[in-house]
């Protein structure tokens, strides 16, 4: 059962894509929960599933092609996992929403930014015309978009990239939804213009105490935002941490490649540490755990089996036969 | 070294007042309108160190790169390769200097011709040269995946059956094939995962000890730069803003913007968070910029002077140059 205060709770979802070579397992039985008000980050590289997972939550992977198997899709107490399409339009904008990467193939080139803005509460909120406009000014404004009474009536090409993702932002933000999810809302912009979309989304989410999870493939962007994380790898969650536990004393081999791969501006030396090998194929998943071959602390034991999900305590649960102890670290 | 810019030292590369615009069509009036994607940039780079190139899409670096690789032709200035005039030499001349440049794409999924397998890919420029029997290249092209990390019996293979940091790999082989003395690196790791950043840098890293390359290494991530480049080059909007050794760019950080950029790099140091002010507004249009500092409109510190005149260049300690009416009086 779910505590009563989770917005979300996600149990052993499986997506897998069947093809002719053979079976994709995309996302292996992953268990999710986000709190009330709570920012929670899913970090994983390409290919990871993290996507996947995010579009199954919302119900938008089309069945055929996938498979999609939840034991349980729980979004503010109700149900999901057996609605019907009908039901869940009345879901997604009003009580859970997304904001997709690449804002400018998320927006209709061909309608201006108001209007699109306008289509959420003309549906849900069933208001006319002037109406929707008020809001939707608003909700720009409320975003940071300059004048927004203008920009009501730009086309999303005459909008700059950090612009369209706060229309995105102010989109998603439109009917107050409890629940927000965030896929790479950044991966797209500039340094300058990420910083600022991030403020902007950290203080949307503040105001309105929405439930966000943010999925990223750069643990820098969640290191300031997130109160939980989850790491992903090849379809399978290997650590669930409170954020702060987890930058400073990661317990997967995984998460510490991750954290070391990223160059800090207080870094001294003069060389990165890095990963060897890729993310291996989907399709060809190495036996064990996946991360083995890459894993400078694989034994014989790693090589056959997979590790289970074990919690360690302080809500921090590390799917790995030798997870790392603090002084452990090179 | 590259530590001490000595005046005997000669330059690979020498930049002369560099302008390189490009004319916009349209528009009412019979006025004509230029973009200026650089304009009246000086720079040296010497043999064996790094420059880094910093700054906002949209800034100029990658024009400014493919001035100085001879693929477009500046409107003003003059680009010395081993002291030779670039734009002046024609024909077989023209060719055989820039034999020795050769660049590493930003992606390499667009960058690999997926025809062709990897010995084609590779061994092209030796074809295109001339001169080599089909056994010599392919001796060669394996020797160089041994030095990429790649393995001969990859030599059949298409790019489609690699992952994105074996075909940064493959790029970065395909790039030093003739031993070029100077490399352009545009973005190298940005459209890559980021447990394979490392992998790619320190591989840069280690061919450049090998084989001493000097590189022009264009990113936006200023904590890679610090890592990576002897000296750094802040551009905006066309135009230099700083430009120096990079320890003192990062401990003495004098412009505005670079500390801007700073202030943006996310980190995932959670013990020290540092105080950010995010910059406001974007990059303005590069087409008829107005006259004065091209960054007053989003400078937090910009006085009357800032959008009358255009700051110089100014040497403010040995090595270290600033363009901003902030420190004229020093």
């Amino acid at each position: 059962m779910s505590e009563n205060n989770d917005m979300l709770s996600v149990k052993n979802l499986k997506v897998v894509f069947p093809n002719q070579m053979g079976v994709v397992r995309a996302v292996e039985g992953i268990d999710l929960h986000v709190k009330e008000g709570e920012c929670v980050a899913l970090v994983g590289e390409s290919g990871c599933g993290k996507s996947v997972t995010s579009l199954s939550i919302m119900k938008l992977i089309g069945t055929p092609p996938a498979l999609t198997r939840v034991d349980e899709l729980v979004l503010d107490g109700v149900e999901m996992k057996d609605l019907t399409d009908r039901e869940m339009q009345h879901i997604r904008g009003s009580k859970i929403s997304m904001i997709f990467q690449d804002a400018m193939t998320a927006l209709n080139p061909v309608m201006t930014v108001g209007k699109q803005i306008d289509e959420v509460f003309i549906k849900h909120f069933h208001m006319k015309k002037e109406e929707a406009k008020k809001h939707s000014i608003e909700a720009l404004a409320r975003v940071g978009v300059p004048s927004p009474e203008q920009r009501y009536h730009d086309f999303p090409h005459q909008l700059s990239g950090g612009m369209r993702q706060r229309v995105l932002i102010a989109m998603a933000f439109a009917c107050e939804p409890k629940f927000i999810i965030a896929d790479e809302p950044t991966t797209a912009l500039d340094v300058t213009i990420q910083a600022q979309v991030l403020e902007v989304l950290a203080q949307m989410q503040k105001n309105n105490n929405t439930s966000l999870l943010l999925i990223t493939h750069d643990l820098s962007i969640v290191a300031n935002m997130a109160d939980r994380i989850y790491v992903m790898y090849c379809g399978k969650i290997v650590e669930e941490s409170p954020a702060y536990p987890l930058f400073k004393d990661p317990k997967h081999p995984y998460t510490e490649g991750l954290l070391g791969a990223i160059p800090k501006l207080s870094d001294k030396n003069h060389e990165f540490i890095q990963i060897p090998d890729n993310v291996p194929h989907p399709m060809h998943k190495p036996e064990g755990c996946y991360f083995h071959p890459r894993c400078r602390y694989a034994t014989e034991e790693c090589k056959c089996q997979m590790p289970p999900l074990v919690d360690i305590g302080d809500g921090r649960k590390v799917r790995c036969f030798h997870p790392l102890s603090k002084g452990e670290k090179s | 070294m590259s530590q001490e810019i000595s005046t005997e030292k000669k330059p690979l590369v020498e930049i002369q007042d560099l302008d390189v615009f490009f004319p916009v069509k349209g528009g009412l009036s019979f006025k004509k309108h230029y973009v200026q994607a650089v304009s009246d940039m000086s720079l040296q780079i010497f043999e064996g160190e790094t420059l880094g190139l910093v700054g906002e899409s949209g800034c100029g670096k990658t024009t400014l790169a493919n001035t100085v690789l001879g693929m477009i032709e500046p409107t003003k200035g003059k680009v010395f390769f081993k002291g030779n005039d670039l734009y002046a030499l024609k024909g077989k001349e023209f060719k055989a200097l820039r034999r020795d440049m050769q660049m590493i794409f930003q992606d390499p999924f667009s960058s690999l011709n997926p025809r062709f397998d990897i010995l084609e890919i590779i061994g092209e420029p030796m074809r295109i040269r001339g001169g080599f029997t089909d056994e010599e290249i392919e001796k060669r092209v394996v020797e160089l995946l041994k030095m990429v990390g790649l393995s001969e019996s990859d030599l059949h293979r298409h790019p489609s059956d690699f992952s994105g940091g074996q075909r940064q790999r493959i790029g970065i082989a395909r790039a030093i094939i003739l031993n070029p003395d100077f490399l352009v690196c545009d973005e190298p790791v940005s459209a890559l995962d980021v447990s394979v950043h490392a992998q790619i840098l320190n591989l840069l890293l280690k061919l450049q000890k090998e084989i001493g390359m000097t590189y022009l290494f264009i990113s936006h991530n200023l904590a890679v730069v610090k890592t990576v480049c002897d000296r750094v080059a802040v551009m905006y909007l066309g135009k230099m803003m700083e430009y120096g050794q990079t320890d003192k760019i990062f401990e003495n950080t004098l412009h505005p913007y670079t500390k801007a950029l700073l202030d943006a790099v996310l980190d995932v140091d959670v013990d020290n968070k540092k105080e950010r002010h995010v910059l406001k507004g974007e990059i303005p249009s590069p087409i008829d910029p107005p006259p004065g500092c091209r960054f007053c409109k989003r400078c937090s510190r910009a006085t009357d002077i800032c959008s009358q005149v255009t700051p110089k260049l100014k040497e403010i300690e040995p090595g270290h140059y600033v363009a901003c009416h902030l420190y004229d009086e020093k």
